[in-house]
């Protein structure tokens, strides 16, 4: 169980390494939590940020390593010092991570096999984002059991170079994840608001939360992702480029995309829009 | 709709535990509870072996010993044996060696009573050291020729000593016959070599004194010459059969 961590948060234009470490004066009961995070994967007491720096830079391709080779080396030269034995947690933007939802509905009497979910997802991820699946770090995750998956890509480049950066410095990757997926599962936890007894039903109400990339400079990065969630438990999840902000407004955009959202999943009723900057908005959520 | 999302799922790391601690002590639990109660099962076993294996090295000492056992008969079975050969060799040897000039010298003698004494058997009783016993039962036709052939028989240099045993009238045959059986020492310094040089069939006596028949050449037992019953008191002259040279 690491006591230190260091989350990385890559977004477009910069990187960020937080520096997060366990709240002084430890209790019994906050001891027999931490055991109880740790079983369960996870470390709670890591919720102070005792150092940060942020590294201006493209994250794009070859970017990535020089700008995490910087961001080290500022750490190490910084009040924190030492770096061996941390772990490493990174965390994607938006705009370096993949998310989506694959229904691949099939009727009862046919049964896939991992061989065959593999083939689907890849041809899925090739038409509907783009990619070449072989160049990316594929996860498929049943959401439910209607034949929903939730899908998320990360480029291998990106693994690879922060895992190769890591074991020079002696620290431990310990995970690499999107952004949207902390989000997504910090969401998921939250029940929604149900109606009371003289409310009307309203089964087609969204909760439409937009996670958005912020740069140091509070610009908003063009990749925006929308998770939209009804009543029901339905979910979508979208990835878009919007203009930046200094074109449209932020609010003006999104509520252009919440509004053919709720159209498309033909919602009348006013959803409620979230917006959750990214990073910074993060990193309490983080798991160890 | 599914209500929670574990993101750890989605870690695309290397080095990510695939696994939650929680699980993995779990597993160390079960292997735990399964090691304890596989504990005396495998104690138990051990304790069998054990015990198997004491059987196995008592059971082998055992027949060890009985192998032993058996090897030590053997072997005194075989110096039993090798002396017993050793003696019958020698006496084999010696009655070999004097088997010609016993016959001869019982022979001899015989002449001297004219076919008075008929042997009945004769076998070797014991080897002292080179010297051959034999132990000869005869009927003499009385006991003059009885002493007189006794007397014959010490005269011969291949007797170093003759000596009446038993003696005892045996009106069945006769009157005046006597059973008697003597205690004849051969001489030692009687060589095979010096009795083979010995005429193999010693010519008989060239008196023509009843002689009797010998049938076979088997040591010990010899047909009983012909009787011929002569005077009690006087050593006589009978015509005998011819007597078939001896083999």
């Amino acid at each position: 169980m690491t006591r230190t961590n260091i989350v990385v948060s890559v977004a477009a234009n910069h990187l960020t390494l937080d520096v997060m470490q366990p709240a002084p004066g430890q209790s019994f009961r906050s001891t027999w939590q931490r055991w109880l995070a740790y079983l369960y994967g996870q470390d709670a007491d890591n919720t102070r940020i005792v150092e940060s720096i942020t590294v201006r830079g493209s994250t794009k391709q070859q970017g990535l390593a020089t700008v995490f080779q910087q961001g080290l080396a500022a750490l190490k030269q910084s009040r924190f010092g030492a770096l061996a034995d941390c772990a490493v947690h990174v965390v994607l933007g938006p705009s370096a991570s993949h998310v989506g939802l694959l229904d691949l509905v099939t009727d009862g009497n046919v049964k896939l096999s991992d061989a065959d979910r593999r083939a689907y997802i890849d041809v899925w991820v090739s038409q509907n984002w783009g990619l070449e699946p072989s160049d990316y770090d594929l996860r498929c995750i049943p959401m439910g059991t209607g034949g929903r998956y939730l899908v998320t890509a990360i480029a291998r480049s990106v693994v690879e170079t922060i895992d190769a950066l890591c074991k020079q410095e002696k620290l431990h990757m310990r995970s690499c994840m999107p952004a949207l997926a902390i989000q997504l599962a910090e969401q998921l936890k939250r029940e929604m608001p149900r109606p009371s007894a003289n409310d009307t039903p309203t089964p087609q109400a969204l909760e439409v939360s937009a996670l958005l990339e912020r740069g140091l400079d509070g610009e908003r990065a063009g990749t925006v992702q929308f998770v939209v969630c009804n009543i029901a438990g339905q979910l979508s999840i979208t990835r878009m480029w919007l203009p930046t902000a200094g074109q449209v407004a932020d609010t003006v955009a999104i509520q252009q995309v919440v509004a053919r959202l709720c159209a498309q999943h033909r919602s009348v009723q006013a959803p409620r829009i979230t917006m959750v900057d990214w990073p910074h908005a993060h990193t309490k959520g983080t798991p160890a | 709709m599914r209500r929670y999302l574990d993101p750890n799922q989605l870690n695309v790391a290397p080095g990510a535990a695939r696994h939650l601690p929680l699980v993995w002590m779990l597993l160390a639990a079960s292997a735990t509870v399964l090691g304890l109660s596989l504990y005396p099962l495998w104690h138990e076993l051990g304790l069998l072996n054990q015990v198997k294996a004491q059987q196995a090295a008592l059971t082998l000492s055992m027949r060890k010993d009985a192998v032993a056992q058996r090897k030590q008969l053997a072997d005194q079975g075989s110096s039993d044996a090798l002396e017993r050969d050793k003696i019958k060799a020698q006496l084999q040897e010696s009655v070999h060696m004097s088997w010609d000039g016993i016959f001869d010298a019982l022979e001899v003698a015989a002449d001297t009573v004219h076919a008075g004494v008929s042997i009945l058997s004769l076998a070797p009783a014991r080897v002292h050291g080179t010297a051959t016993q034999l132990n000869i039962s005869a009927l003499a036709a009385n006991v003059p020729i009885m002493l007189a052939y006794i007397e014959a028989l010490k005269r011969d240099p291949r007797v170093s000593q003759a000596e009446i045993i038993t003696q005892q009238p045996d009106e069945k045959v006769g009157p005046a016959v006597i059973r008697f059986r003597l205690s004849v020492t051969l001489n030692p310094k009687i060589t095979v070599a010096h009795a083979a040089r010995e005429p193999a069939s010693a010519p008989l006596a060239t008196s023509s004194a009843p002689q009797g028949k010998l049938v076979g050449t088997q040591p010990g037992i010899l047909a009983p010459l012909p009787l011929v019953p002569l005077a009690p008191t006087a050593i006589g002259r009978a015509s005998a059969p011819p007597v078939p040279a001896r083999r």
